[in-house]
């Protein structure tokens, strides 16, 4: 199973394509993160993820449309991949499995 | 949003574009834009401004940059470049071969004229503070002009470090040349003898000459009387080990005879030091040995100061010079500092004037590795601009296939440097094989250790040449219209035939030069080695008298009776002709004096006398022929108090009918018994002087030589070598040097340079007819077709040789008739060096013409007869 392993930031950044569901490109993306987390993401590690996530087949992207503000540069939307699918659903199992696997005893102390 | 003053700033997206991944730029590029504009609104227009660089910056990750080139049609058409450059290359193997052969030895030569330009200038640079290690020399004026000599008196060194602020050390030296011809043996107490170098040091020595001492404090070693430092191999061969600081070792010697402690041990400086010594002794030993050292009349050591700055020399220069005058009045002598560093190179005085010296030869070397390469690159650019007409065709097609100027300059470019890289690469390897080989004709141990000057120097000269005749075709073919170029259309203007016919001249011209030069060269330094030298060098041997071997106690050196008993043994061996002792070096070292007086003398009028001291027999082993009188002759017992000159001395004094006339020489009555025929002792540059021999039987005299019969020389030597073991101890080497060696060595420059000059000489013939066979070929296969009509219409075989000849003959003539008169003015200024030399004769000039015409004709020879023999229908067929 040691294919569907995602990293932290990866496994965010999947989750907010979806989020997005049809509107996720790297602004949006950036935004929603930025918002929803409140912590700073800079350009060059979500598009590294991006285009890794999408080499590794998680993610596929398709050329959308331009606007002004972009000057004129086509905006590249991206969408998770059922294989992305399956890799998120991996994760939330492996971490389920965690959950349930500690004492409660433990969180209660601490 | 976007307002018309606040633009978004380029350079964050032309950094992007030229670093991120061609695919990934566009839809980044839209979003950081995009980013821009928003934090414009939000936050500002600079703050925005520097978040997009930052955003930039941040991207110039591993994930989005490129690494390595696109892969696109640059890199095919790079490879097309190589592909073409080496089918050209195997279809022109010829032309190649020829630029291949011509550059490699015009740079062979070159790195290895470098290497040894390098090594002389290196010589005596070895020392820490050479930029400021000045020698001081002496200019005595004497009545046949001025000296200049290294000899300066004893108390300088001391006086100059006292008296002038500007020098910070100074030190007297004796070096091992002063006892030339003198034994110099050691012992460890008599159980071991060894012959070594000496020399006498002060005790600044060692501070100023930065030798490396392996035992011992610079300070001190030579600082007290009796003390010696000797070399690592003295001490293992005497003491066997290099720890020997406190051991006793003896000079055995009539002056500075004794016992001495070792202070100190120095490790052999490089080759490259000119100053050779195995022992250093204390220079105050030798200051005691005699009390007239300590007058500054007399002039003994060498002397060396160190500058406190080395700027100051033209400061203390003029200072020195009447520095011995404040000395002592009358003394007349001048004193002046060089640098240590350039004695070397620039060492020879005439009158007081600096006049070149070792110099003059790296000069000539120079030039000749410039002419060399001069040569060689005329055979690559001639080879490169008459083959590349043969390529318009190519080039036609090629810029109808769309190919750009560029593209096709690029090409021709790189066909050239890449084979003047190739020839480069070869040239190194060529010269690390010849290197031994160089270094035998050179008498130097010279190594390639390559530098970035060096590499860098050879490179730019290749890149150069590899330019400059890649550079014709590259800019001027590529220029042609398509259908110019396809139609065979050869725009060749006049121009460029005129250049490659003034090549081939000026090639020739260097070519003539260089042979004339050897020839004359060679005919003179045969003439310097045939002269009639008014004595016979051949089958003389020389050597040192040794320790006597019976007793310890009494005195070891051998005395005249000694000598004498010594002598008589010798003649009585079979095979030995005659023998005779002398002193100093018949061939180079003498004494002179001024102390002497005779008949008629004006007053006032001084005249510098060789003196020539020398036993019985010394004019008969010599065969030095007597002109009237008689020689020294043992059955008059009263000879020690005459004397015999040569004729430029008896013609000084204006004596005639010299026999039974006296002389005072030294305060003492002598008679002229005697005249010989003038001989030559010194250099032939220089004219015989005056001189006389001084019967000398003593043991200052102490240097024996022996005449061989010419037959059976190894059991002569056998025997003589017994004689001289059964009289020395054991344990010395008999070391004996043929005069004619020593000869032979005083003119091992002359000897060298022309062997030298020879060799590259022969280099430049070389690539000169290589290039002349290369134009032969390339305008023979030009007119093949004319050639070919012409045999169709009756031409014969002659008729077409002097076609092709014709044409080269010219040029060669031209050659002939520019070069030789350069030729003639500058040997004759050479010559003008020597007092006996060869006549200029215009037959050398004659021969060189001809032997020059005669290669020339070889060289064209080969294509010449070949076309000429070819059958027209193979020229014709083809269209």
């Amino acid at each position: 199973m040691k294919q569907y392993q995602l990293g932290e930031f990866e496994e965010i950044v999947l989750l907010t394509v979806g989020i997005l569901h049809g509107n996720a490109y790297g602004v949006t993306i950036k935004q929603e993160i930025e918002t929803r987390l409140g912590r700073e993401v800079s350009v060059g590690a979500l598009q590294t993820t991006l285009r890794r996530m999408e080499s590794k087949g998680f993610l596929d992207s398709k050329k959308g449309e331009t606007s002004s503000a972009r000057g004129g540069r086509p905006k590249l939307y991206f969408t998770i991949t059922p294989y992305g699918k399956k890799a998120i659903e991996f994760t939330r199992e492996q971490r389920n499995d965690l959950w349930n696997a500690l004492p409660d005893l433990v969180l209660k102390l601490n | 949003m976007k307002s018309r003053e606040k633009k978004i700033p380029r350079f964050p997206f032309a950094l992007l574009r030229w670093l991120c991944k061609p695919d990934y730029f566009s839809d980044i590029a839209g979003d950081l834009e995009e980013f821009f504009w928003i934090r414009v609104r939000e936050k500002g227009y600079r703050r925005a401004k520097r978040h997009l660089l930052k955003d930039v910056i941040l991207l110039l990750r591993p994930g989005i940059i490129r690494i390595g080139f696109p892969k696109n049609n640059y890199l095919n058409m790079f490879k097309h470049t190589f592909k073409i450059t080496f089918r050209n290359f195997s279809r022109n193997k010829s032309s190649v071969a020829i630029k291949l052969i011509s550059l490699t030895t015009g740079l062979t030569s070159l790195l290895l004229i470098y290497l040894w330009v390098l090594d002389e200038y290196q010589v005596n640079r070895f020392f820490q503070s050479s930029d400021r290690l000045v020698q001081v020399l002496q200019n005595e004026f004497n009545p046949n002009g001025v000296d200049t000599d290294e000899s300066t008196p004893a108390p300088l060194a001391n006086a100059l470090m006292s008296d002038l602020p500007e020098i910070e050390r100074a030190v007297a030296v004796v070096p091992y040349e002063w006892f030339e011809g003198e034994k110099l043996i050691l012992t460890d107490s008599d159980s071991k003898f060894l012959s070594s170098k000496n020399i006498f040091a002060g005790r600044e020595f060692f501070n100023i000459f930065s030798f490396e001492l392996i035992r011992g404090q610079r300070e001190e070693v030579l600082s007290k009387k009796n003390t010696v430092v000797i070399s690592q191999q003295l001490a293992e061969n005497l003491f066997n080990s290099t720890d020997v600081v406190g051991n006793e070792l003896e000079w055995i010697h009539d002056d500075y005879g004794g016992k001495y402690i070792v202070t100190g041990v120095f490790r052999k400086p490089p080759e490259n030091v000119t100053m050779k010594f195995d022992a250093a002794f204390s220079y105050q030993n030798f200051m005691d040995s005699d009390e007239d050292l300590s007058l500054w009349t007399e002039s003994d050591p060498n002397t060396y100061a160190l500058l406190k700055d080395a700027s100051s020399l033209a400061t203390v220069n003029s200072k020195l010079t009447d520095y011995l005058k404040s000395k002592n009045e009358h003394i007349n002598d001048q004193l002046f500092g060089q640098l240590l560093s350039t004695r070397y190179l620039y060492g020879t005085y005439a009158d007081g004037i600096q006049q070149g010296g070792r110099i003059q030869y790296v000069k000539l070397f120079v030039l000749i590795a410039i002419f060399i390469l001069l040569i060689a690159s005329v055979n690559f650019m001639n080879q490169s601009t008459a083959k590349a007409s043969n390529r318009m065709k190519e080039i036609g097609v090629k810029k109808t296939m769309g190919a750009s100027r560029n593209a096709l300059a690029f090409q021709y470019l790189v066909e050239s440097l890449m084979l003047t890289i190739f020839s480069l690469l070869i040239a190194v390897i060529l010269t690390i094989l010849l290197l031994p080989y160089f270094n035998l004709i050179t008498a130097k141990s010279i190594q390639f250790q390559p530098d970035f000057f060096m590499l860098g120097s050879l490179l730019a000269v290749a890149l150069v040449t590899g330019l400059i005749s890649g550079s014709y075709p590259a800019l001027f073919l590529s220029g042609h219209s398509p259908v110019d170029a396809l139609k065979g259309k050869r725009n060749i203007n006049l121009g460029e035939k005129g250049i490659r016919k003034g090549l081939i001249v000026f090639q020739f011209v260097i070519a003539i030069i260089l042979i004339s030069g050897v020839m004359v060269v060679y005919k003179q330094v045969d003439l310097i080695q045939s002269k009639n030298l008014g004595y016979n060098k051949e089958q003389i041997i020389a050597f040192n008298t040794s320790i006597l071997q019976s007793g310890a106690d009494t005195d070891r050196n051998i005395s005249e009776k000694g000598i004498e008993m010594l002598l008589q043994r010798l003649k009585n061996t079979t095979g030995v002709v005659n023998a005779s002792n002398f002193a100093h070096n018949i061939i180079g070292d003498y004494g002179t004096t001024t102390d002497l007086s005779w008949p008629g003398m004006e007053k006032n009028q001084t005249s510098l006398f060789a003196n020539v001291a020398a036993g019985y027999d010394f004019i008969e082993t010599m065969e030095i022929k007597l002109k009237s009188g008689r020689s020294f002759d043992r059955a008059f017992s009263t000879d020690h108090e005459k004397i015999i000159f040569n004729e430029t001395a008896i013609r000084k004094m204006g004596l005639t009918d010299p026999i039974g006339k006296k002389v005072n020489l030294w305060g003492q009555e002598r008679e002229i018994i005697g005249v010989v025929e003038d001989f030559h002792f010194d250099k032939l540059y220089q004219k015989i002087e005056p001189l006389f021999i001084n019967l000398t039987t003593g043991s200052f005299a102490s240097q024996i030589m022996v005449k061989i019969g010419p037959k059976n020389q190894k059991a002569t030597l056998g025997k003589v070598e017994e004689v001289f073991k059964s009289f020395f101890v054991s344990g010395l080497p008999f070391e004996f040097r043929f005069l004619d060696d020593h000869y032979q060595e005083l003119y091992a420059q002359e000897i060298r340079t022309v062997q030298l000059l020879k060799y590259f000489t022969l280099v430049a013939i070389l690539i000169s007819c290589l290039g002349l066979y290369g134009m032969a070929a390339f305008v023979a296969e030009q007119r093949n077709k004319e050639i070919g009509i012409r045999k169709v219409l009756g031409a014969n075989f002659w008729g077409v040789v002097k076609l092709i000849t014709g044409s080269f003959t010219g040029l060669v003539l031209i050659s002939i008739i520019i070069a030789l008169p350069v030729a003639a003015y500058l040997l004759q200024q050479w010559l003008e060096g020597f007092s006996y030399r060869i006549e200029l004769s215009p037959l050398f000039f004659v021969m060189t013409a001809l032997f020059t015409l005669i290669i020339a004709w070889v060289a064209i020879g080969f294509e010449t007869v070949k076309v000429a023999l070819s059958k027209p229908l193979d020229a014709l067929k083809e269209e």
